[in-house]
């Protein structure tokens, strides 16, 4: 192998810490500027707790609050994980038949899409109103929420697979199953994936919602409570708390498509 | 380049006459045949108008002609991945009636898979058909080898060239020993110097495999370089304007190009191009 095809591997040095600070570097400085700027503007304007905490109150209170926030946290963590999973079982084998099926394709597909205008967030509470105050209707929320992105997206990328792509496979003898497992799906996983990090924020936001409609646990619960008791900073650190929940499940996702596809940064020009 | 494993006749020893076609060589017969295609405004548009034409079996057929007189066409009608309008086709002695799965195909577009390593991609056809895994490596691996590649096994599509990924789809054809060889302008893409030498390498392989090839060109020289039977074609809606028998030794060097029946031929095919109004002068 040539030099070149040594630049390809990552390299495993110890220096892995330096090339991190140097890609993130530039982000880590803007948002310690912002909390850094905020925490003195709170200070010069004598802008009260109750309104504006600082953010060393909101750390703060995440120190001393920390295995409520986990408790809390671990249930939404749970209901995200639940309604997007759903979603993926559900979702991919449906946009396989719509995909493969005419009567999905003209019955089930635009029944779907006009579903997705519902909003969902509106039968949040006829969904309490059926299935209770436990995780069930969180997880149907999020689920719901989440669905729409991952079948169109699926159904899109499957459906990319060009004609004489088709023919190839074909000329070698492959009937339909062979043609799907080896062009139409690793086809479409990069488009699939796309759809899996549209629907695992939009699954958060459904937990949420659900939570916030009626609930004894979740952060969205959480922060109902602070915001009756006026616990302010408790209610920015709930905030926190959820946008590092969301960001940690969207780099997992990330994360699997790096390791799954490898290609794909080479194919559509996303290296440096 | 191509120094693949085998018995290679010294250059420059005339291949034995007698000896045309191997061991599994089909023929090819098109009788008749015609396609149309039914564009999205409704319309139907004559892609190729009759065609008559008898491949003998291990017969090296080329064709030429301006483009979009019906080339391509003519090599899927021929592959049974799309019907034709008319007429038959035989390969062996089987009618077409669906993809045929005794051709190791080239498009006209590399069509290689971006997730799969280029040593994978040419494995391809070895998976889909089930053959030996175990034989079939070394030979991919042989393959190319013999194209100059044996550094980029590992390497995904993204990071070759566009002559690099056509040598790949090559090797990809030719790694099932097809009984028949479609190739769709494979060389299209490569630069001159390139391209001779691939025609050479070409021309090494099928004098050891002697196969059914028909290859599709735009380069007039090429064809009469490599075919038994060079057919001229003229434009939409194409059909046979003249077949051009080419009786030069095999093997043939590339210094073939300087003898007087090859620039014969080449002005034969020009002429023809002139007078079809394809080729004009100023
Ligand atoms: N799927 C299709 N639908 C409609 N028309 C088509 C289709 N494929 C090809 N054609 C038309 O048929 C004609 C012949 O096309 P074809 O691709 O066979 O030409 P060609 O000789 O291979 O050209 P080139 O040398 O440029 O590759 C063209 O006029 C083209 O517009
Ligand atoms: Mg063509």
């Amino acid at each position: 192998m040539t030099s070149a095809g040594s630049a390809r591997i990552p390299s495993a040095s110890p220096n892995w810490l330096a090339a991190w600070i140097s890609r993130n570097g530039l982000m880590l400085a803007i948002v310690a500027s912002i909390f850094g700027l905020w925490e003195l503007a709170s200070w010069a304007f004598a802008v009260p707790e109750y309104v504006l905490p600082k953010p060393s109150v909101i750390v703060g209170t995440m120190i001393t609050s920390w295995r409520l926030l986990l408790l809390h946290a671990a249930v939404t963590f749970q209901e995200v994980l639940l309604g997007f999973t759903m979603s993926i079982v559900i979702g991919i084998p449906l946009a396989i038949a719509v995909v493969y099926s005419r009567l999905f394709e003209r019955i089930a597909f635009p029944f779907m899409v006009s579903l997705q205008t519902v909003p969902k967030v509106a039968l949040a509470p006829i969904l309490v109103m059926w299935l209770g105050y436990g995780i069930m209707p969180k997880v149907m929320v999020a689920f719901l929420i989440s669905f729409f992105p991952i079948v169109i997206n699926a159904v899109i990328g499957m459906r990319s697979a060009e004609k004489e792509m088709i023919y190839l496979v074909r000329s070698m003898g492959a009937n339909e199953l062979t043609t799907f497992i080896k062009i139409r799906l690793p086809k479409a996983l990069p488009s699939i994936f796309g759809g899996l990090k549209v629907g695992i924020g939009q699954a958060v936001v459904g937990a949420v919602v659900g939570e916030f409609i009626a609930a004894e646990y979740g952060l969205g619960y959480l922060q109902l409570m602070a915001q009756v008791r006026l616990d302010t900073a408790l209610l920015f650190a709930a905030v926190v708390v959820l946008s590092l929940l969301g960001v940690m499940m969207f780099n997992v996702v990330a994360w699997v498509e790096r390791l799954m596809l490898p290609w794909n940064r080479l194919a559509t020009g996303a290296t440096e | 380049m191509i120094q693949g494993a085998g018995k290679v006749a010294a250059d420059g020893s005339p291949a034995p006459a007698a000896q045309r076609g191997g061991d599994r060589a089909v023929s090819v017969n098109i009788q008749g045949v015609s396609k149309s295609y039914r564009t999205l405004r409704g319309e139907d548009v004559q892609a190729l108008d009759t065609v008559d034409l008898a491949i003998e079996p291990g017969e090296f057929i080329a064709i030429v002609g301006p483009s979009g007189c019906g080339k391509s066409t003519l090599m899927m009608l021929v592959s049974g991945l799309i019907p034709a309008t008319t007429g038959t086709i035989l390969v062996g002695d089987t009618p077409v009636n669906g993809p045929i799965t005794s051709a190791g195909i080239v498009f006209q577009r590399d069509l290689l898979l971006d997730w799969r390593t280029v040593l994978d991609n040419v494995l391809l056809p070895v998976e889909i058909r089930k053959l030996d895994p175990a034989s079939h490596l070394q030979k991919a691996k042989d393959l190319l080898a013999s194209v100059g590649l044996s550094e980029f096994e590992d390497r995904y599509p993204a990071e070759l060239s566009g002559g690099m990924r056509q040598r790949v789809s090559i090797c990809r054809a030719l790694v099932q020993d097809p009984d028949l060889l479609l190739m769709d302008e494979p060389f299209g893409a490569l630069d001159a110097l390139t391209r001779e030498q691939m025609n050479q390498d070409l021309q090494r392989v099928w004098l050891r495999s002697r196969n059914t090839v028909v290859f599709i060109t735009h380069s007039i020289d090429e064809a009469v370089y490599l075919a038994d039977r060079v057919i001229v074609m003229s434009s939409r809606p194409g059909k046979i304007a003249d077949i051009i028998k080419v009786d030069l030794p095999r093997p043939r060097r590339s210094t073939v190009r300087s003898d007087k029946r090859f620039i014969d031929h080449v002005e034969h095919i020009r002429q023809h191009f002139m007078a079809l109004g394809i080729l004009k002068d100023d």
